[in-house]
């Protein structure tokens, strides 16, 4: 097939030069193959990557096996061929265009067998981390040749072996600082590299870190030492006033990305920063709406309001939304002043809303209800006016997820289960339809009026 | 340039293994070597992982663990309380220093600040409820727990090992494993480092070294 394509894209040149076809023409042909000779490429990459994966894993099985019959020394001897081999495939392949492909797949077996051989001299030796320092150890190793080369597959499993440090860290002051500068650097070759897998696992490994941040701060006037957190949080009297106060947290990085997608601060990685902003905005608002539930449980007591510190994280954030929206309220452009008033307004009432925890749980509902609601009005016209159809179908989405939500909320005690599931899907398969096709009405109606 | 880069990046790779490799070695071999007996009750059944193979977590016997009052320096006064009457999880740091009679290791007093002289083994007083019940019942003693770390096994090592901790079932009654097969006596070697760690070296079976 590869070489049929060749093929006909050097037929093409000479076709153009004898006046069988003109330039249009042949420009038109090899458009069409050359979609073809990418898809091939794709599913070669595919496969090369998938191949490297397998050989990576069996290499880490291998030494995680724990041969016997070797001396520390020949152990140490034979990861380092592994690792240096690998590599130096990697990089022979690399300077070759039509290769790289390969030598992405050598690269990426090579840090594979660098993770393995790591743990294999600390299981030789019988050292045992508590914090996943044996992680760290492996992304040092990695960092270097993400700096130098454009490594695809390497950025992302250096993201995701990121992610995964920051949950078994024991979250000391000097974990939480460690992981935002890696972060950061993280950050900067992503950006250089248009990594969009590495950014996914980035950011989740950002919120869970601002999550941890918040938690420490929370833990602050209890721990007199910086001590394992996993120590000290038994003793925090952990309250409603605190559960806002992260769910303050999330939305407020949720509004964060969303910005940076409607503005197409990165255009490559609009996807991303739509999907996670809504995730994050509406997902940890969700639990919230259904307080009114907790308000009949036995023992249910409103617990006391959380430190004010704690809120540090997401009024920087949110500060940061308000900041940057004003600049749009100096716009000449009525459309963009409205956007930025908007984003202000959902920011403030980000930030005020710890407060409700000086309520009771129906008033927590009921605002958390309309709060939401709000917000999913508001970024659909804001979505459809920046025209960002990926945010605006994934808000789409969780108002369709919403209203399902406040159907069964309400409707649940009162109607028998059977027939509720049925006019649930019922109604859910007529929403769905009519949605999606007044969807495309509005969002064209705000492309026409632009 | 890109030459110069990739064996930059291929040095530092190298260097990170090999001296992994090398301050893992110096570290233990700069302690003391003593060997302990286990305790099989108290010690984990080894478990797979991904990266690092088969894992076991030896537990002292009770020789070592169970700290006769009498041989505490300070007050005993290491709890906080909760509103819930729970222990504070606030751990005391207890250093148990060893002394050696005729090729045995026994217990010769214990610390909460770290001892200027002697062999000492850094430890946390047991907050195991069955322990501090004990401690509450009878104050004679007070349990410790050892950091020992974990020893990493081979495929093959792993079988001896299973046969050596013996059968064990729960008694739902009692509330404790009952065994069904005895286990044998098993021992494991211990560098006791400068500040009281412990790094596990080798484990024996029925006098037979299985790693």
């Amino acid at each position: 097939m590869m070489n049929n394509i060749k093929w006909l894209l050097d037929q093409l040149k000479s076709w153009v030069k004898e006046g069988i076809i003109s330039e249009d023409q042949a420009n038109l042909i090899s458009s069409r193959y050359s979609k073809e000779n990418a898809k091939m490429t794709s599913f070669i990459s595919a496969l090369l990557v998938f191949g490297g994966v397998l050989v990576g894993l069996g290499l880490i099985l291998a030494m995680a096996s724990n041969w016997q019959g070797f001396s520390s020394g020949i152990k140490t001897l034979i990861i380092l061929i592994f690792v240096s081999g690998f590599n130096y495939l990697g990089y022979h392949f690399y300077q070759a265009p039509n290769r790289r492909n390969l030598s992405q797949t050598f690269f990426l077996m090579g840090a594979l067998s660098f993770g393995a051989g790591v743990n294999l001299i600390l299981q030789t030796f019988n050292v045992s981390f508590d914090n996943g320092q044996e992680l760290l150890i492996w992304i040092a190793g990695l960092f270097l040749f993400m700096r130098f080369f454009k490594l695809l597959w390497v950025l992302i499993l250096a993201s995701i072996l990121l992610t995964i440090w920051i949950f078994q860290t024991s979250i000391s002051w000097i974990d939480i600082a460690a992981y935002g500068l890696l972060a950061f650097s993280f950050l900067k070759l992503i950006f250089r590299d248009k990594n969009n897998p590495a950014l996914v696992f980035s950011l989740f490994g950002t919120s869970l870190w601002l999550f941890l941040l918040q938690l420490r701060m929370l833990a602050i006037p209890h721990s007199e030492k910086d001590v394992n957190l996993f120590l000290i949080l038994p003793r925090l009297d952990f309250g409603v006033a605190d559960a806002l106060s992260f769910v303050s947290l999330y939305v407020s990085f949720g509004i964060l990305l969303s910005i940076l997608a409607i503005r197409r601060v990165k255009e490559w990685a609009a996807y991303p920063f739509s999907i996670l902003g809504v995730i994050f905005l509406y997902f940890t608002q969700i639990p919230f709406t259904f307080f009114h539930n907790f308000a009949n449980e036995d023992g249910f007591r409103m617990p006391i309001p959380g430190y004010p510190i704690e809120a540090l994280p997401f009024i920087a954030i949110s500060a940061f939304v308000i900041t940057i929206s004003l600049d749009g309220l100096r716009s000449s452009s009525k459309r963009k002043k409205l956007v930025s008033k908007l984003f202000i307004a959902i920011s403030l009432i980000n930030i005020l809303l710890p407060f409700l925890s000086y309520s009771n749980p129906m008033v927590i509902s009921v605002f958390m209800n309309l709060i939401l609601l709000f917000e999913l009005i508001a970024f659909l016209y804001i979505s459809s006016i920046s025209r960002n159809w990926r945010l605006f179908k994934w808000t789409l989405w969780f108002f369709k997820f919403f209203i399902l939500l406040r159907f069964f909320d309400i409707f649940s005690t009162l109607l028998n289960q059977a027939f509720l599931f049925v006019l649930g899907g019922a109604l859910l398969i007529w929403g769905g339809v009519f949605i999606e096709k007044q969807s495309k009405k509005i969002f064209d109606a705000g492309a026409k009026d632009d | 340039m890109i030459r110069r880069n990739f064996l930059i990046a291929s040095l530092v790779q190298v260097l990170l293994i090999t001296g992994l490799a090398f301050f893992s070695s110096i570290r233990a071999n700069s302690g003391t070597v003593v060997l302990f007996n286990i305790d099989p009750m108290q010690s984990g059944y080894p478990f797979n992982t991904v990266f690092r193979g088969w894992i076991f977590e030896p537990s002292l016997d009770s020789a070592m663990t169970k700290i006769s009052n009498d041989l505490i320096k300070e007050d005993l006064a290491p709890f906080e309380y909760l509103e819930d009457d729970l222990a504070a999880v606030g751990l005391q740091n207890i250093f148990v220093t060893i002394t050696e009679d005729d090729s045995v290791w026994s217990v010769s007093s214990a610390s909460f600040s770290k001892p200027n002289e002697g062999l000492f083994l850094k430890s946390e007083w047991d907050m195991n409820p069955y322990s501090y019940e004990d401690y509450e019942n009878n104050s004679d003693f007070f349990n410790v727990r050892y950091e020992v770390g974990n020893i990493f096994l081979s495929e093959e090592s792993i079988e001896r090992l299973t046969e050596c901790l013996g059968e064990r079932s729960w008694d739902t009654d009692t509330s404790s494993y009952f065994w069904e097969i005895e286990p044998l006596p098993m021992s494991v070697e211990l560098s006791v480092l400068d500040d009281g760690n412990l790094i596990p070296l080798r484990l024996f079976c029925d006098g037979e070294e299985i790693k």
